[in-house]
């Protein structure tokens, strides 16, 4: 490890958001990856004499309308939840920061054109125009990520076409340009590692955000179909009952906060490093 | 060393033009448009008029004149950054501003500058030798052919091989400056673009960077644009001085009839203020 690596690692570790944020991401991963494997019970097994059980030694987060293990289903859950989530900000960072790095680099018409189609998308509703789509389409996993891209990356697109023409302003792109290299080399080895910090920000903020859109949609019966459990659609069961049975919706609750003040808290923590280095 | 000019995919035309001029500027005009009101008005600001000058293989000129009043535009349209409103740059005996981009990157990395800030002219995500290995993207070369030119840059300009796996930040102001020297070397160019490189350096590092410009040139036979308010400087680095003021030249001649008998009264008053400068230091 170099020692300017020495230095940002510290400095990620002396900030208390940094800190707490990895802790609690780090846990809520290790949770998805690993947690399905110690379930006590399989997550689609109905079982109609232990209909809504609250919480107890046999059933620690109770059981649902169905009998089923709620933390049987909380964990397989987190892996469509997350997974959801982070396959559309994957998705969304790679349209945005691709159509972005255009926009700002080439300028002229082509940043005319990518700016007008912002423009637009940004001016309809996202999440009404998602609803729309997920509703008079056939709802799937691969749709419902398509479409949380396809109505999400008009805002990173913007950052990095703002950060991109500010950096092709610098003494350094200047001086790159006059070494003779080629376009793909400025963007790939100049441009792209100078946004790193804005990126990783941008990342952790827009996981949080896809977690609330996907859970919004499993709750209104747009995400992920039944057998199949997310967070979204065990929050979505509690509306039944949410006084009677309150151990189902809760534990799914909890388990979306967590999570979503965990990548939160990274992004901030990130931001504020970021903030930090350029004063 | 490493042949470089061997690997260059020059036109013909371009190989054997070392009776005429490295540079020759020709009535070159620059200024800014500045958009108001949403773009539909736009205010011109004139600021450089009608110069002309040229640069011979194997010489410096430096270019003399206050702060704003266009020296660092003018550079900027030799590396054709900024297109001027009127006149002809030929570079290598190429237009530079007629010609397609394409063929103007074949001789782009011939014409290198040194910016006078150089914390901001290394990209702070990119180590040294990733820096200096940039400058040899155009030659082709071999990693190992590579590898041993990167050690006699690093060699050249003084500057130890363990700093290779460094970032900018973790070098000193002299040692980043050296490291710009050593990428600018890296392309073997015909001309440097010198502009104010040692504003940004304490005063013994700027004379160690003076030594080490002045044994390049020789070395290398390089031809030097130097930008400068510094008329001192452009005595120990320059054959030639123009003088520069309100976008126009004032005084222009061997850098020691210019200093000796400067022609305009604002010349005088240049080497004035330097003497007292230098006295004071």
């Amino acid at each position: 490890m170099t020692r300017l690596q020495g230095m940002r690692h510290s400095r990620f570790w002396s900030n208390r958001n940094c800190r707490y944020g990895t802790i609690i991401v780090g846990l809520i991963l290790l949770m998805a990856i690993i947690g399905p494997l110690f379930a006590p019970y399989d997550p689609t097994q109905q079982n109609l004499e232990q209909i809504l059980q609250p919480p107890s030694l046999k059933h620690i987060c109770g059981t649902d309308f169905y009998g089923r293990d709620l933390l049987s289903r909380l964990l397989h859950g987190s892996r469509i939840s997350l997974g959801v989530s982070l396959s559309a900000t994957f998705l969304t960072m790679l349209i945005g920061i691709v159509l972005g790095l255009l926009a700002g680099y080439f300028r002229g018409w082509l940043d005319k054109f990518l700016m007008r189609i912002v423009d637009i998308l940004l001016g309809f509703p996202r999440l009404f125009i998602i609803l729309l789509i997920v509703g008079i389409s056939r709802s799937t996993l691969l749709m419902t990520i398509v479409v949380l891209a396809g109505f999400s990356w008009m805002e990173i697109a913007r950052l990095v076409r703002a950060e991109t023409r500010s950096i092709l302003t610098t003494n350094y792109l200047m001086a790159a340009q006059a070494l003779g290299l080629n376009h793909f080399r400025l963007i790939i080895a100049y441009i792209l590692p100078n946004l790193r910090g804005m990126l990783l920000t941008s990342t952790n903020l827009l996981i949080a955000s896809m977690l609330t859109i996907e859970s919004s949609l499993s709750f209104l019966g747009l995400g992920v179909n039944e057998p199949n459990a997310s967070w979204g659609t065990l929050l979505s069961q509690g509306r039944l009952d949410p006084t009677g049975a309150w151990w189902v919706a809760l534990f799914a609750g909890i388990a979306i906060i967590i999570t979503v003040v965990g990548f939160n808290l990274l992004g901030d923590g990130l931001n504020q490093i970021q903030s930090e280095s350029r004063t | 060393m490493v042949s470089i000019k061997s690997n260059l995919n020059l036109e013909p035309e371009m190989n054997h033009l070392s009776a005429n001029p490295i540079l020759q500027v020709e009535n070159l005009t620059l200024g800014y448009r500045r958009s108001a009101w949403f773009g539909t008005s736009s205010r011109q600001q004139l600021i450089i008029r009608d110069i002309s000058f040229a640069i011979q293989p194997n010489e410096t000129v430096a270019l003399v004149g206050q702060s704003g009043v266009g020296k660092t535009s003018i550079a900027n349209s030799i590396l054709r950054f900024l297109k001027p409103w009127h006149g002809n740059i030929y570079f290598l005996g190429q237009n530079i501003w007629q010609i397609p981009a394409s063929r103007f990157r074949l001789i782009r990395p011939r014409l290198q500058p040194i910016f006078q800030d150089s914390a901001t002219a290394l990209n702070p995500m990119m180590t040294i030798d990733q820096a200096i290995m940039d400058g040899m993207k155009h030659l082709k070369l071999s990693h190992a052919e590579a590898q041993q030119r990167l050690n006699e840059l690093l060699q050249m300009v003084e500057l130890e091989p363990a700093l290779c796996n460094h970032y900018p930040r973790q070098l000193s102001g002299g040692q980043r400056q050296r490291v710009v020297i050593a990428r600018a070397l890296a392309t073997e160019p015909s001309l440097l673009i010198l502009d104010e490189p040692l504003s940004a350096l304490d005063l013994v590092t700027a004379v160690q960077i003076i030594d080490l410009l002045r044994s390049m040139r020789q070395r290398l036979n390089l031809s030097c644009l130097l930008i400068t308010h510094d008329l001192m400087l452009a005595q120990q680095l320059a054959d030639r001085i123009i003088v520069l003021k309100d976008g126009v030249v004032i005084d222009s001649g061997p850098t020691q009839q210019i200093l000796t008998n400067p022609s305009h009264h604002f010349t005088r008053q240049l080497i004035h203020a330097a003497g007292i400068l230098n006295r004071k230091t």
